[in-house]
Order: C-alpha cells, then structure tokens, then sequence
C-alpha cells in the first residue's frame, strides 16, 4: 500500500470540513460562519493501493499568519510537508481566493483547486471556465459541491495526475531579480527543507515566522532585503492582486447586477437601529423555543421517573433506596433535562448554520470595543451557551494576545447549557409562567457579567487595545435538517455521556453520604454534616446546608447541582425547593449557579489554552468572589424592594 | 405597495400591543421589531427601490419565523396542560390567530410584492 498525506486548505467558510466528510465519511461538525475549524483534524481514507490521511486545517486567507489557528495551518504545511494539497475554494468569490492559491503554488507544494459550492455559481448565474482557469494556474482542477456528495475516484485520479507544466509571472523584473540575487547567495544546504521561493518571498514581505526560520538555520537575518523597503509588501499583494484579476477577467463571467437574498437581509439585519433589535428578538426566539418545545418532553419523562420511583420503593432495604433515591431521583432530576439541552442545541445549530453568527458578531462589534474586545470575541461568548469548554477553544481565532486571555477568562460567565437544569427546576418551582422570563434574564445578566468582568480583566492585564474585526459575511442557509441532527447529537450527546459517567459517580457518592451511617435519619448523615460544617460561609446568601452540599459537588459539574437537591428531596424536587429557599433566595440561587466556578472541563481547557495553572485557579477564586459578592446584594436590595 | 406595507406595519404593532397588554412583553417586542422592520421601509416601497424590497423580505423572514415559533410554543403549550392536567386548553383566538394570519399574509405579500419589483 502506498501512504500518502492530503491536505486540505483553503479561505474560512469555504466548505474543507464539508470536502473532509465527504472524502473520509466523517461527521465532524460543520457551519456557516468562518473559525468552527481551530486545529487540524485526520481522517483515513483508504483507496484502492493507497491508504490517505486526510489532513483538514483551519480556513486561512494567507499563509502570513496572525492568529493561532492560522499557524497551526501554515506550520503544517511548511513544516510536515504533505504530499498533496487540496485547496478548497468558494468558487463564488475566485478573487479572494485564489490570493491564497497562487501563495501555496508558491511553496512548491502539489496543488489540487478544489472549486467548491458550484451549486452556488450556478444559482448566481457565475460562468467559470475551469479549463482556461487550470491552464493558467498550471493546477488540476476539480468542480465540486462537496455538501452533497463528491466523485472520490474522479477526485483523486485528477489529482494524481502530472500537473500542466505552466511558467507565469506574477511579480515585475526587479522584484523577481532581487529574490533570485537572495537565493543565489543564501546557502542552499542550510534551507533544503524549507520552500525556498517562499521563503524568499515571505523574508521579502517581512514575514516573522520566515525570519525565525533564517535564524534557526543559523543564518543572518536580512534587514536590507530590498533596501528597506517599507512598501514592498504593499507591491507583492499588489501584483497577486492584479495577476488574478487579469485572469479572472479570461476566465469569469458575472451577472452585471447581483442583488441577492443575502444582500438584501443584509441591509436590514445590519441596520444601524433595527440590527440590534432583531438581534434580541432572534435571540429571545431561539430560547423560548427551546424552553416551550422541549417542556412536553421533559414533562413525560418526569412522569416516567416518577413511575419508576414509586416502583423502586418496592424493593425494601438500601437497593431500594440507591435505586429510588440514588438513581431515580438523582439522575433522574437531571436526565429530565435531556430534551431541554438537545432543543438547545437543536436551535444553537439553527444559528450557527444560517450565517447570522457573523452578523451577530458585527452588530455587537462596536459594543465590543467600548469592553476592549472585538466582535469576533463575541463569538465565544455565544458558542458559551452551549459549552464554555469548546468555547474557550474557539478564541484561538483573535489575534491580540491580551484580548484572547480576557475572552478566555469571561467565557465561564456565559451561561452554558449544563446550567441550564439549575435554572430550569428552580423557575418551575418559584416563577410559574414567567419561568421562561426568569431564565432570559439570566442569559442577558450573564452577558453584562461577562463584559463588566472583561473591563476589570483588561484593567489588570492592561489591554488597551482591542483587534479590528474582519468578517466574512457568508450567505444565508437553510439549514439542512441532517446537518443540525448532526450538531445537536454531537454537542447533547456529551451530556448523556456526562449522566452515565461523572453525573451517576457523584450522585452514588451523594446518596452514600445521604445514608450513612446507616439508619440515621438524612439530617444527621455525613453529607448533613459536611453540609453544615462548611453552610455558615453561604448562610447569608439564604443558602442551607441542601444547597451548599448541592453547589460544592456541582464544581465537578453543574448540572450534579440539581441530582444531588433531587437526592435530597427524594423526588419531589418541586415540592422540597420551596422548603429551602423563597423566590428571591431562588433567583440568588440561579445567580450565584452562573457566576461560580467554571466545571473540571472548561477549567482544564483553560489551562490547555493559556499553557498555565495560574489562570485557571485565578479563575476558581475570582468567579467564587464575585459570584458572592452580586448574589448578595442582590437579595439584600431584592429583600428591600419586594 | 406601500399601503400594504403600512397595513402590515400597523398588524403587528397590535399584535404586539396585545401582547404587552396580556404580560407577554418579550413576544410583544419582537412583535414590534417586525413591525419597526416593516415601518422602516415605507418611504422606500413606496419609491420602488431595492431598500423597500429588502425591508419586506427581511419583515418577511422575521415574521414568518416569528409566526412558526409563536405556533410551536402555543400547541407545545396546549401538548403541556394535556400531559399535565389531562385536557386541552385551546383556545385557536388568542394571539396565535393573529400571528398565523399575519405569517400567511407576509407571505403572500412577499410573493406579490416580488412580481411588482420585478416590473420595475
């Protein structure tokens, strides 16, 4: 068998984890905004004698990178040198795109365009010839619309081929003489394996990375490569730019005018007064179906349990009671909440695939700055929803240091959907028919947290400024109903893996210390006594020993808050809440389950991501403070207003 | 044209009226941002221009989505009280007509009002 590695590399949003599924039969997530992909993922592919890893990077528009996910493309295709390169290209946006073609020819590379979404070219009445464009590119390539289903045999025999042997120019002849005077004198043997016309052109360009490879090589870095000049990058863009356009003018036909759909949603959904209320209104949309759909579901379930329950008791001595009280009543209080976490994410997918996340990130752009954050910082913000730890993974694709560090930190402000069962219990046993009222405000509470605590991180880490944000707009989607199934399993299936795995191991341990030692009543078990041993410290948020117990163990995860009260309340969690808190210590309650401590997961990503314990264990103690310091005033003003 | 924008314009701003007044005000609001979508673009249906078009399609998107969701939460409601409380509480004239009224009437809106741009 022969090996072979493929890469496949392209603009963000142009549809690579598309291409990848379909070359290697994987599910990996896909969706309509630019940055899902933030590191490298292999697939096998095995094709007749050849057994392919398939390589899918992040969406990158040059190879001059700037934030981490756009290294992690560029070192891999510099450094692990793949046998061949699929560019995957938006063939409704040539221009843009090839930028980055002519870059990776440009490394020497074995280069396959992969023209991509040409169901849209043909919906936009675009007329391409692909003959001509190979021709003058001097690569194969492959029209494809890699959503559907693409030709594997015809893919990869087109991209074994022998590629045209073309000779263009793109640069004029000083430029050209000066790179070929730097690689006559540079030696050779010190730089096999690195590109060396790349790193010609990348040294020219004042490349950092390209820098540090002279360096590494021991080389000397040359700080009069075309006599200082402060414009030559300006020029070498400039002469790419005008190399495509001159081709694309042979090979391209437009429609004169191209007023689509997604241009004029466009001029109302990014209106200055009408975007940031339709953003709200969409917002609110999405929650409050979530919550209205899943109600019947979650009901049905409950009732099941309770069935289950009253058959558990059946059974006499301590099985009965672990099977009762234990699993029935503790997990059961959170598997309740299935449908709940599967509609949200159901509608986070809806979002995600229809395009309005760029839009979203645009629109609350400039209130981003005022927190020194930019737009695309926001997107984190509202993947945290779902989940803080995947979340944290995505600011990889903001490009300040500082900045991406405050967006790591206010992350766990976000309210992600393990919480979701502490909200949901508490507002059907206090807030009735404004339960779903209670749980927006918690949403829209938690974004102003985040953005307070992202001005007092950017006072402390002194960022000052905030990286312009630069967007790709894609075009609005319906989103496909395999695709969202795709979403929602892959983010709620977590969730049940968390119920059969830490969930249940949490909840045996807190029915253990419900029961032991064995015969006393729960009020003088060891949890009673760990409870109010460590209960003065939250008595004056109004929080007993139930809650306390329930807020430690749900550090591990949030959602074990909720097992360990339906422990507790054997059951009957509606009936036992009312017991232990009041509305307003309720609402405290959903507070302070916001604020406090990031779970085990997201507080190991921060470490991953910042490389450092520091963060993560400032983290711990920082929400603690504050998740203390606002539950308290608030029922402080609550108890003095109501 | 533009009269049938106004008289949208004017659906959903007592739609959302309605709403505020029976407590349901995040409803109520996004019932009025629909109709500010709409309001917005008056002058320009009324001119004929490309802006107008785009405000009735994007009123359009947002009130049809705005009329499904509404319908979905009011039957997932009614599918609640039945697996609560054993029956149904429907009432078809609360809200939910009028949201479904006005979701059918946007989109024959949107289909006529694009042969009428077409023409231009």
């Amino acid at each position: 068998m022969v090996e072979l590695t493929i890469a496949l590399i392209g603009n963000p949003n142009v549809g690579k984890t598309s291409f990848f599924n379909a070359l290697t039969g994987s599910h990996q997530y896909v969706a309509n905004w630019p940055g899902v992909t933030v590191e490298k993922k292999v697939g096998l592919l095995k094709w007749k004698d050849y057994k392919i890893n398939v390589v899918d990077l992040p969406g990158i528009y040059t190879l001059g990178a700037r934030t981490l996910d756009e290294k992690v493309a560029r070192d891999y295709l510099i450094n692990e040198k793949p046998d061949l390169v699929f560019n995957v290209v938006d063939g409704t946006n040539l221009r843009r795109n090839l930028y980055l073609t002519i870059q990776l020819i440009e490394t020497g590379v074995k280069t396959v365009l992969i023209l991509n979404q040409m169901d849209e070219v043909k919906n936009l009445d675009i007329k391409i010839n692909t003959g001509e464009l190979s021709k003058r590119l001097g690569i194969k390539i492959i029209e494809t619309i890699a959503t559907k289903s693409i030709d594997i045999d015809e893919v990869l025999e087109t991209s074994l081929l022998k590629q045209p042997d073309v000779e263009y120019k793109i640069y004029p002849d000083e430029i050209e003489k000066k790179f070929y005077e730097f690689q006559q004198s540079v030696d050779k043997e010190k730089l096999k394996n690195v590109p060396l016309r790349w790193l010609t052109i990348s040294l020219a360009e004042k490349d950092v990375y390209a820098s540090s490879i002279l360096e590494k090589a021991g080389l000397k870095a040359l700080d009069d490569f075309f006599d200082n000049d402060k414009t030559i990058s300006i020029k070498l863009a400039k002469a790419r730019y005008d190399f495509i356009d001159s081709m694309i003018k042979q090979v391209e036909v437009r429609p004169k005018s191209m007023w689509t759909v997604t241009d004029a949603l466009d001029h109302v959904f990014t209106h200055k007064f009408l975007g940031i209320p339709i953003f709200i209104s969409i917002m609110w949309m999405i929650f409050q179906f979530t919550f209205s759909a899943s109600a019947p579901f979650s009901d049905l379930l409950s009732k099941g349990f309770n069935e289950l329950g009253r058959y558990a008791h059946m059974i006499h001595g301590w099985v009965g009671s672990f099977i009762g009280e234990g699993l029935i009543s503790g997990l059961g209080s959170v598997l309740t909440f299935v449908p709940l976490i599967f509609f949200l994410f159901f509608s986070m997918g809806i979002l995600e695939d229809s395009g309005y996340m760029s839009r979203a990130a645009f629109l609350i752009d400039k209130i981003m700055h005022r927190f020194k954050l930019s737009g695309r910082a926001f997107i984190p913000l509202l993947l945290g929803f779902g989940c803080n730890a995947s979340a944290i993974m995505t600011t990889r694709t903001i490009e300040g240091e500082k900045e991406r560090l405050v967006s790591i930190l206010i992350n766990p402000f976000t309210t992600c959907s393990a919480r979701l069962p502490i909200y949901a219990v508490i507002a059907a046993a206090f807030f009735g028919a404004f339960g779903g009222f209670a749980i927006f405000s918690i949403y829209m509470i938690s974004i102003i947290v985040a953005l307070s605590m992202a001005m007092i991180f950017n006072f402390i880490l002194r960022n000052r400024e905030s990286s312009p944000l630069i967007i790709e707009m894609p075009r609005y989607k319906t989103p496909t109903f395999k695709g969202l199934s795709i979403y929602t399993w892959s983010r709620g299936k977590h969730f049940l893996k968390k119920a059969g795995g830490i969930i249940l191991g949490a909840t045996a341990v807190v029915w253990l210390l419900s029961n032991l030692p064995a015969g006393v009543p729960m009020d003088k078990s060891f949890a009673a006594q760990i409870g109010k041993a460590i209960s003065p410290i939250l008595a004056p948020l109004g929080f007993d020993w139930h809650v306390t117990l329930a807020l430690i163990f749900g550090g591990i995860a949030k959602e074990v808050t909720v097992t360990t009260l339906g422990t507790f309340a054997n059951g009957s969690l509606g009936l036992f809440l009312p017991k232990i808190l009041n509305p307003i210590t309720g609402y405290g309650l959903m507070l302070f389950a916001l604020i406090y401590i990031p779970c085990v997961a997201t507080q190991a990503t921060m470490k991953m991501e910042t490389g450092s314990y520091k963060w993560p264990i400032f983290s711990v103690v920082w929400s603690l403070s504050i998740a203390y310091m606002i539950t308290f005033l608030f029922e402080k003003i609550a108890y003095l207003v109501v | 044209m533009g009269l049938m924008m106004i008289v949208v314009t004017i659906g959903y701003s007592a739609l959302g009226l309605s709403m505020i007044l029976s407590k349901d005000y995040m409803d109520g609001f996004v019932a009025f941002t629909v109709s500010a979508i709409f309001a917005f673009g008056i002058r320009d249906t009324f001119r004929r221009t490309k802006s107008g078009l785009a405000h009735i399609i994007a009123g359009g998107v947002i009130g049809g989505i705005f009329g499904l969701f509404y319908s979905i939460e009011y039957f997932a409601n009614v599918f609640d009280h039945l697996i609560n409380d054993g029956n149904i509480s429907f009432k078809p004239f609360d809200n939910l007509a009028g949201s479904i009224i006005l979701a059918l009437f946007i989109i024959i809106f949107a289909i006529y009002s694009k042969k009428h741009f077409e023409t231009d």
